[in-house]
């Protein structure tokens, strides 16, 4: 019994190093063959990992990211607008820094152990909702999804995907605890991480109902709020307003004031039709994703996914598309993590195949177009 | 916007056309109260082809688009500049065929005579019936090699392995408008005679591949191997296979001394000897399903360097 124990631990361990590094290693795959484009092309003549840093640490909201761990959050002046970061990651880079004595490659070592943990997560999953052999197709298509360099850079995105993952599996475990406190974390490292709550309180509820008794640990479901709740805390502490972020998201750089999803689109659509360069990686993409993401949740329910699931996706997406002059929403759209399971449990070999395609086959576009330093953001 | 609309409509027409024709085969099977896995089979690979070659030519659309603007998805010459469309395209809008074509880039007449025959029937809309004509040869290139490796593998390898081929760097070559899409339509179907032991079609479908194009020198190794080795043998996998890859092999020398043709005419047919040597290693279903999931990411990976940098004129 005892070397049958051992035995399933030694295969839980060699299959999550398997998972770990392989996500990994297919991501950094993409952006070296990215780089080996750029390079054919003569848009640059340093090595890889030279021009890696140069680039990627000036580059989107890396900068933010690391100023931030570096000064903290400031109460007034030029920066005080980086108060629209949640905190967690920040401050974890701060932490490892403290080790690897660079703020850079601190976010990236984070980034990229969040990832292969993430990875592991979403098979393990996967596996619990639609059984072994469709696990790995929920993980393959998360693996290609064609904005997924982000996971391996300088953002926040693996390191929420990994605590939304691994929150949704302990809810579906019933593991409270665990799922509360990571779903905390969730929340002070996105805005989307609030919709944790609505699949936790929904399998608390269900989880009661069935047991027909109260239960106490339950009520752990309600950290995940509490995440949101420190980091308005922080803009009281900081800029001493609790709303002090909106203020800062409203004005320049980013003209975030929430709308309503559907002036939020018809807003896509125009400017889809005014820039047509920018149409191409982000409005078309953005609309397209949108309604494409609705219609797989549609089918995620035919399918008999788990509700609370698909009302994870519909709340990150409801959430995600509040979002005023969005210009992210494919980068964001990776964290609906529903997708992915939704994919795996396709049948139709064609659709699964087609997705596969479409993915595989923009995937070293679009990091060849985050290396020139296009309008991916 | 209206071009867009004008090429979509001809695409759907066509596709109507394949799928009317589907229809009618399907129907007649059904009179001959026959098996209808045969129906199924062939309808699975098809639909593959077409949607697999569409899933193609929208994100090499989008991507030239993304480079150079508004251009229609549809618009092949523009977007698929590359050997051998290029240089099919360069020739072709020349008019008739003539043997000055076969000097200069090595296009052999058939293809170009099926687009002439065509593409009088359509409005002289020369470069839009090479690319219909080019998207049927994809879908029965699909369906023949599926059904090859149906009888070679069984059904559910075959649908894998179809699948990894449809992944394979520049398989957008077998659906744009050049002589080599019509010769693996072809080639594909010379095998699976092949496989059924068809001689007499064999000879015939050889004889089309030569007159189709320089690569159908291999059809011409096959057969003569054929009438002189014979068939279900022991060692017969391997021997077709090495006349495949050898005549492949010389084929390549030729094409690079001469300067005519390109990286996908040299590498595609390589796939029939691989195909032949996977039974090799491909014994049980867990190695099998690892190998194919593995070929998959990989392929696909490399097939969308390869896309971008074609489109991005890198290589």
């Amino acid at each position: 019994m005892g070397k049958l124990k051992i035995k399933d631990k030694f295969n839980d361990y060699s299959l999550f190093v398997k998972i770990f590094g392989a996500t990994i290693a297919i991501h950094w795959i993409i952006i070296i063959l990215a780089y080996i484009l750029l390079y054919m092309n003569k848009e640059v003549n340093v090595g890889f990992f030279e021009y890696f840093y140069t680039k990627f640490s000036h580059s989107g909201d890396t900068p933010h990211y690391l100023n931030i761990a570096e000064n903290g959050y400031a109460s007034e002046g030029e920066f005080a607008n980086l108060i629209v970061f949640y905190p967690l990651y920040p401050l974890l880079m701060k932490i490892l820094a403290f080790v690897v004595r660079d703020y850079f490659v601190s976010g990236i070592i984070i980034s990229n152990v969040c990832l292969g943990i993430s990875g592991y997560y979403l098979y393990m999953l996967t596996k619990k909702e639609l059984g072994k052999e469709k696990a790995y197709d929920g993980w393959l298509i998360y693996v290609i999804y064609p904005f997924g360099m982000f996971t391996i850079m300088v953002f926040t995105e693996s390191l929420f995907i990994m605590l939304v993952l691994m929150s949704l599996y302990y809810i579906s475990e019933n593991k409270w605890f665990a799922a509360g406190i990571l779903g905390m974390f969730a929340a002070l490292s996105r805005s989307q991480g609030i919709a944790l709550l609505v699949p936790a309180v929904y399998e608390a509820v269900l989880y009661m109902v069935r047991n027909r008794k109260f239960t106490v640990k339950s009520l752990s479901v309600f950290f995940i709020p509490v995440g949101t709740f420190i980091y308005l805390l922080m803009n009281k502490v900081i800029q001493g307003d609790w709303l002090s972020f909106v203020a800062h998201e409203e004005a320049e750089p980013w003209y975030n004031t929430p709308k309503w999803i559907s002036q939020n689109l018809a807003q896509h659509y125009d400017m889809a039709l005014q820039y047509f360069s920018l149409s191409m990686i982000i409005y078309w993409l953005q609309i397209i994703l949108y309604f494409a993401a609705l219609a797989a949740l549609f089918y995620g329910i035919k399918k008999k996914i788990s509700t609370s699931l698909i009302a994870f996706g519909g709340a990150y997406i409801f959430l995600s598309y509040l979002h005023g002059w969005l210009i992210s929403g494919p980068r964001y759209m990776m964290g609906c993590v529903t997708l992915y399971i939704i994919y795996a449990a396709v049948e139709n070999k064609y659709v699964k195949q087609a997705i596969f395609v479409t993915c595989g086959l923009m995937s070293v576009f679009i990091a060849l177009g985050f290396w020139q330093g296009q309008a991916i953001m | 916007m209206g071009a867009f609309i004008g090429n979509l409509g001809g695409l759907i027409m066509i596709i109507l056309i394949a799928v009317l024709l589907f229809k009618f085969i399907t129907e007649l099977c059904a009179l001959k109260k026959s098996n209808d896995s045969i129906v199924k089979k062939v309808s699975f690979f098809t639909v593959t082809a077409v949607l697999i070659g569409f899933v193609y030519i929208v994100i090499g659309g989008y991507i030239y688009n993304f480079k150079n603007g508004a251009v229609s998805l549809f618009d092949i010459q523009t977007i698929w500049n590359m050997k051998p469309v290029s240089a099919f395209m360069t020739v072709a809008s020349g008019g008739t065929y003539s043997s000055d074509w076969l000097l200069s880039d090595g296009i052999f007449p058939l293809y170009p005579v099926l687009v002439s025959l065509f593409s009088g029937l359509l409005y002289d809309m020369y470069i839009e019936c090479a690319f219909y004509i080019s998207f049927l040869s994809w879908i029965v290139t699909v369906t023949c090699l599926g059904l090859w490796l149906d009888k070679k593998y069984g059904y559910e390898r075959a649908k894998l392995y179809i699948m990894l081929i449809m992944c394979i760097p520049g398989v957008f070559l077998l659906f744009l408008p050049s002589p080599f899409a019509l010769f693996m339509a072809l080639f594909s179907a010379f095998l699976l005679c092949f496989e059924y032991r068809f001689r007499v079609a064999m000879t015939v479908l050889a004889f089309l591949c030569i007159f189709t194009h320089m690569s159908g020198i291999v059809a011409l190794a096959v057969l003569v191997t054929v009438y002189i080795y014979g068939w279900d043998k022991k060692y017969s996998d391997i021997v077709y296979a090495s006349v495949i890859l050898a005549s492949q092999l010389v084929l390549c020398v030729v094409y690079y001394a001469s300067g005519i043709g390109c990286g996908v005419e040299c590498w595609f047919l390589m796939i029939i000897p691989a195909i032949m040597a996977l039974k090799y290693f491909d014994k049980n279903e867990i190695s099998g399903k690892t190998f194919y999931n593995v070929a998959n990411i990989v392929l696909v990976l490399i097939s969308s360097f390869y896309l971008t940098a074609k489109i991005y004129q890198i290589i």
